[in-house]
């Protein structure tokens, strides 16, 4: 039988049992409303999406390509990718893309490589991006203007034909503008080639016409002018540079005349002491065991060289640096003359024709005196002594009192009468092959001091399966002229040797390759890539291991 | 395939060319309005490889005996 309490506890269990129902119920209805309001949420953010997109089809690149990277960071990985692979087929997309700045391609190639495996028209679009990236960043390092040109960021880069100050300023706003997109913090004003043809321009004209230009450009706002001065001025003689300075504002002037710029050092001897280099150079000579090599350069190293000789050089190398306003090409100009003024002629125009003879005689009496038997290779080690002979000449000029280098002047000295060389009297009054030669291309003077006597070295291999080009532009990289090959140097680490070891080059072939070019330079002391090559070679050398 | 003898080369722009012989890393300048030409010897490769950067183009030797004439004259390396 029923009871009363019986029929309360059934109600009570129906009470509980409706309210845990509807407990149930309201957390259900919540979970589909938070649902609903996620999805929605999520679907506002992909029209977004989609709305940038069909922006960016409308011919709006930029903007709609930023406004789709900010909503790329808030949608999923996937929807990031969905709305790239969106933009498939559609050029404005890559030209929206080219446009942004490398650290936003960067971000953009990375949302598109996360997440799952990518479907081929997702793997088009990313090389696409990819190859886009590189040419970005390539381009930015070698001609950020003409790149934000081609991008659409900026018209055509102002002309600076008449180095006109609306011009120039037109150029700075532009650079301003390419810097401001690419996310850099400046931009150099002038292009790729451009400094040398103002600077050519300039010393064609009149002085009178260099005075006016000048004089025009002080109005420009002084950084500008120090940039545009900076840019130029290597490609100008030391008059005009003067000219170009005072008249711009932008010098001071120094008493007693003195010339106010600092000598433009050679690079590779800017920062090291001429006696620290022959060091380097003997250390390294011995570390290969080279004792013909080491016994050479040891001796040059405690030498002296004539006074009347070195004396000679000073006066000469002035000279030519202030008619040329060019240190390296002054160097060799007053090397030059010193064969003919020490009377070194009588086997031809080259001193170096003089100096084997008398390196063959000095290097058979050492030879008899340390005892050095078998192997000994005189031409290593007369190549070893012009080396470091020329190395040391140099350091002579910049520093004055370095005390290594100059034992072969010793035999070189016959006291005849100095003469001034014919080169001298010949050098034009104007300054052209300042600038030109600098940069290590023949003039108009017609042949070279190519030493027929020294044979041409042969050239040595390159890895299998790899193209000469390949090896010179790839593997090594040594790039065009010294300047490339110094430029090259300076990356050269067990890092970059490592490449070029997967690229197939071995020990033996940079030591092939290091020969090959004392060779080239010793056949002609002109040619100053080949030595730096020989620098460039030793150094891979040094990074090389085991 | 007949070897290449010779490679003739106009400069046609206003600005001057640069070229390179390798792996010698001779160079020579040539002017608007002037012709480059490079004479290979009786070693002759079949094919001339090239590298150009930046205004300077690089001639990688095909032959072992080279010559480098400019408007007719045969130039030497020289830098002074």
């Amino acid at each position: 039988m029923l009871e009363a309490g019986d029929f309360d506890e059934g109600l009570e269990r129906e009470r509980k049992a409706a309210l845990i129902g509807g407990a149930k119920t309201a957390i259900r209805l919540e979970k589909e409303s938070a649902a609903r309001e996620a999805a929605a949420d999520r679907r506002e953010l992909r029209r977004d999406a989609d709305a940038a997109i069909a922006k960016l089809r409308g011919g709006q690149p930029v903007a709609e390509v930023a406004a789709l990277e900010s909503r790329a960071e808030a949608l999923e990985e996937s929807e990031t990718r969905a709305a790239l692979r969106h933009a498939e087929d559609d050029r404005l997309f890559m030209r929206g893309f080219a446009q942004r700045p490398p650290a936003a391609q960067a971000g953009l190639i990375a949302a598109m490589e996360k997440g799952p495996e990518l479907k081929p028209v997702e793997t088009r679009r990313l090389a696409a991006m990819k190859a886009q990236a590189a040419v970005t960043e390539r381009q930015l390092a070698k001609d950020p203007l003409a790149y934000a040109q081609r991008s659409g960021v900026i018209e055509e880069p102002a002309d600076l034909t008449g180095l006109s100050p609306e011009a120039l300023r037109a150029r700075l706003r532009q650079a301003e503008t390419a810097a401001e997109q690419y996310g850099l913090a400046t931009l150099p004003l002038l292009r790729p080639g451009e400094a040398d043809k103002i600077a050519d321009r300039l010393a064609k004209g009149t002085p009178e016409a260099l005075q006016a230009k000048a004089e025009e450009l002080a109005e420009l706002p002084a950084e500008v002018r120090q940039a545009l001065f900076d840019e130029i001025a290597p490609g100008l003689p030391l008059d005009a540079r003067r000219v170009l300075r005072q008249a711009a504002g932008l010098e001071t002037e120094v008493e007693g005349g003195e010339d106010p710029e600092p000598l433009p050092q050679p690079r590779a001897l800017a920062d090291v002491p001429p006696e620290q280099i022959a060091q380097r150079e003997l250390q390294a000579q011995q570390a290969r065991h080279s004792e013909i090599n080491a016994f050479a350069l040891n001796r040059i190293l405690h030498s002296q060289p004539p006074a009347e000789v070195q004396a000679d050089f000073d006066r000469l190398q002035e000279d030519f640096f202030l008619r040329t306003g060019d240190l390296r090409l002054s160097y060799r100009l007053a090397l030059q003359d010193l064969d003919e003024i020490w009377g070194l002629t009588g086997e031809g125009p080259d001193l170096r024709i003089a100096r084997r003879a008398e390196a063959e005689g000095e290097v058979r009496s050492l030879r008899a005196l340390s005892g050095i038997q078998g192997g000994f290779d005189l031409e290593k080690v007369f190549d070893a002594i012009l080396f470091l002979a020329e190395i040391s000449l140099a350091g002579t000029a910049l520093g004055g009192t370095a005390k290594l280098g100059r034992a072969f002047f010793g035999a070189a000295r016959r006291g005849k009468q100095a003469k001034r060389a014919k080169s001298v009297k010949e050098l034009p009054p104007t300054t052209k092959v300042a600038g030109e030669t600098a940069e290590g291309v023949r003039s108009d003077r017609g042949k070279g001091i190519t030493n027929p006597e020294i044979e041409k070295a042969r050239t040595p291999s390159v890895p299998e399966g790899v193209k000469r080009n390949q090896f010179g532009a790839n593997v090594i990289d040594w790039g065009s002229g010294p300047e490339g090959a110094l430029n090259r140097l300076e990356f050269i680490n067990t890092e970059t040797v490592a490449e070029m070891k997967a690229g197939g080059l071995s020990k033996a072939m940079a030591e092939q390759w290091r020969d090959f070019y004392a060779g080239v330079f010793a056949r002609n002391a002109n040619n100053t890539a080949a030595r730096e090559r020989v620098r460039l070679m030793e150094k891979i050398l040094e990074n090389f291991g085991d | 395939m007949d070897r290449i003898s010779s490679l003739s080369l106009m400069n046609k722009s206003e600005d001057p060319l640069r070229i390179a012989i390798e792996p010698s890393a001779e160079q020579y300048k040539i002017d608007p309005g002037q012709t480059v030409e490079v004479v290979a010897g009786e070693q002759t490769e079949s094919s001339i490889e090239l590298v150009y950067r930046q205004g300077f183009l690089s001639i990688y030797e095909w032959s072992d005996d080279m010559k480098v004439m400019i408007d007719g004259e045969e130039m030497e390396m020289d830098f002074t």
